[in-house]
């Protein structure tokens, strides 16, 4: 998916001075589709944070109003089949969407980000086991890995965290591996060796800063795919759970009424679109500036 | 045919049987790790006395060590025995082999109209680089290839079913009364809803692909051979663009597989994918392994027919001990 070798107009390669997060901020908001991806991402991020201070009812308050009431004054947008105020459900309805795949992400570069950058460096045969296991990882699709553990042990917080995560293992491993791969010869790494530094010292104060450009990039491109795979589970009633409020679950539970009632459908829906169209505008231009830069070599 | 690639194939078919056992073992010990009191439990109701536990546990083998479980379920498996449904009591293949068939036919109509017109987008795009249209086409592909596939699909829905009422509100409908041409219909927003999947990354790569092919050196030294530009384009520039196109293909044709999860049950498609999600929801252990093991059939025996045509159309490997 992120393969970048396009270069847009209105994006100058080189400009940017050295690697640092100032520097990786500037190439994001030099291309225009940066900005727009930025500006979604931070107006979506305002809703999920802040939307449930002005929710005017609880998201999981039942019999609250007639079953299936189309919008009033006292419930801006109407009542679902439970009689719970789809407003103020809309307004919560991000939080489990938005935490649940980045926990899974942290958890995924913990892991086995980690464990690539110390292997990769390492080298030999360590390297080759750590690489072949996640290649083997990689042979069954995301949504069936997803599926098969959530079919062993319920689609509870905890699991749906670590299968996403677990998804995400191979990918992320391919980029630590592949940034590290490039700064490994580079001077100031063998002259850490030379003074005798740790291997640990090495990779962590050393190599570690200077693979942060590609890592941030691919780190919020699969907060995206996280994204995509929890609401895509949620809609098949097999993610977050009722009577949770979350914009998948919102879709999946409104789907019966989507001729008579569309606008409880659409809403979460357009909602999950910005979202990740914001985060994968976002994180795809931060990925061509990286590589641009030539400090993300893959 | 030489030693070094037949050789190769051999490597990949073995690495590839070898890929599907670990596969077949990971998915059974899953599906095992409920006790087999709870998974007896889970079918049953929590009201359930112990003698019928018991029961269900001997009449469906539950007690006996997993292992030997195991060997016993591959053994049937590929004979075209996938057990007795713990749900339904019924054989796992009645229900299976119909859906798997719809499924295949549906990835595979949705992947021919995805990857061509992929292909043509990414060409047509290849030779406007940095002009506006391309800019405009490329942040639209990122816009469409951010859309989870199930929005894809409720937009198409949307539009085609409920607003325009062009197609039936449940496809399973025509499966059980309609005649061919009912079923041929149900098929449509399905497959566009997987071509418009898979269309936005097949294009992106096409594009560079073709972009990086006409822009090397073995083509201007074509060119400056004096070969015709129909020899450039099609004996140098688009074989070798066809080489990172084809393992990006095959992985979207894996992706159109896990895809039929989805569409199956946002359009009531009654293929392999709806009867997934509902076995996992009703805890029929049995059902969920076997579809999961046919999907991984499928998934191998795409990876091995890309491995195959990878080796094909690389040079290097072709033309090796020449």
């Amino acid at each position: 998916m992120s393969i970048a070798v396009l270069q847009q107009p209105g994006e100058a390669p080189g400009e940017a001075p050295g690697p640092g997060r100032p520097a990786l901020w500037r190439g994001l908001m030099a291309a225009p589709d940066g900005r727009v991806g930025v500006g979604l991402t931070v107006a979506m991020l305002l809703l999920i944070v802040f939307g449930p201070l002005a929710a005017p009812y609880s998201p999981t308050a039942i019999n609250l109003a007639p079953a299936n009431q189309p919008p009033s004054f006292e419930h801006l947008l109407g009542a679902d089949h439970l009689g719970r105020d789809v407003f103020s459900r809309f307004l919560w309805g991000g939080r489990s969407i938005l935490a649940i795949p980045l926990m899974a992400v942290i958890l995924t570069y913990a892991t086995a980000g980690l464990l690539s950058l110390v292997a990769t460096y390492r080298g030999g045969a360590v390297d080759l086991v750590v690489c072949r296991f996640f290649e083997l990882m990689m042979s069954l699709p995301a949504l069936l890995k997803i599926l098969l553990l959530v079919a062993a042990f319920g689609p509870t917080t905890g699991v749906l965290i670590v299968a996403i995560a677990i998804t995400n293992m191979p990918g992320a491993s391919r980029v630590v591996r592949g940034a590290v791969l490039g700064e490994i010869r580079a001077d100031y790494v063998q002259a850490a060796q030379a003074r005798g530094e740790a291997t640990l010292s090495v990779v962590v104060r050393e190599i570690l800063p200077n693979v942060l450009g590609p890592v941030a990039a691919d780190f919020a491109l699969r907060i995206t795919w996280g994204i995509i795979a929890l609401s895509t589970l949620s809609f098949l009633g097999l993610g977050v759970q009722p009577p949770e409020a979350d914009w998948g679950l919102m879709i999946q539970e409104s789907r019966s009424s989507l001729q008579k009632a569309p606008l409880i459908t659409i809403l979460p829906a357009m909602a999950i679109a910005a979202l990740s169209i914001g985060l994968n505008l976002a994180s795809d231009a931060l990925v061509r500036h990286v590589t641009s830069q030539g400090n993300g070599r893959r | 045919m030489n030693w070094r690639l037949l050789q190769q194939v051999g490597m990949r078919l073995g690495a590839n049987l070898l890929t599907l056992a670990l596969i077949s073992a990971v998915t059974f010990l899953l599906m095992n790790v409920k006790a087999p009191e709870d998974i007896a439990r889970s079918v049953l109701g929590r009201e359930v006395s112990a003698p019928q536990i018991a029961e269900f546990v001997a009449r469906h083998e539950l007690d006996r060590p997993v292992l030997a479980r195991y060997a016993g379920w591959m053994a049937d498996f590929v004979r075209g025995d996938f057990g007795k449904s713990i749900v339904t009591g019924r054989p796992v293949s009645a229900d299976v082999v119909t859906r798997l068939g719809r499924s295949l036919l549906l990835a595979a109509l949705g992947s021919l109209v995805g990857v061509t017109a992929g292909i043509a987008i990414g060409v047509f795009l290849a030779r406007r680089i940095g002009s506006k249209t391309d800019f405009r086409l490329v942040t639209g592909l990122l816009v469409l290839a951010s859309m989870p596939e199930f929005l894809i699909g409720i937009a198409l829905y949307l539009v085609f079913v409920v607003w325009l009422g062009w197609f039936p509100t449940q496809a399973g409908m025509a499966f059980s009364f309609g005649d061919v041409w009912a079923r041929a219909v149900t098929f449509v927003l399905p497959a566009a809803t997987i071509a418009l999947l898979l269309m936005p990354h097949i294009a992106r790569v096409a594009r560079a692909a073709t972009m990086e092919a006409f822009a090397s050196d073995y083509v201007d030294a074509a060119r400056l051979r004096g070969l015709s530009e129909r020899q450039v384009n099609w004996d140098h520039a688009f074989r070798n663009a066809a080489l990172p196109l084809v393992s990006v293909i095959g992985i979207n044709l894996v992706y159109a597989v896990s895809g039929v999860v989805v569409v199956d049950y946002l359009f009531g498609f009654p293929g392999l994918g709806a009867l997934l999600v509902a076995s996992i929801g009703s805890g029929d252990l049995f059902t969920t392994q076997a579809i999961v093991m046919l999907f991984a059939l499928v998934i191998v025996a795409i990876n091995v027919v890309v491995d195959l045509v990878m080796l094909w159309l690389n040079p290097r490997l072709r033309l090796a001990g020449r």
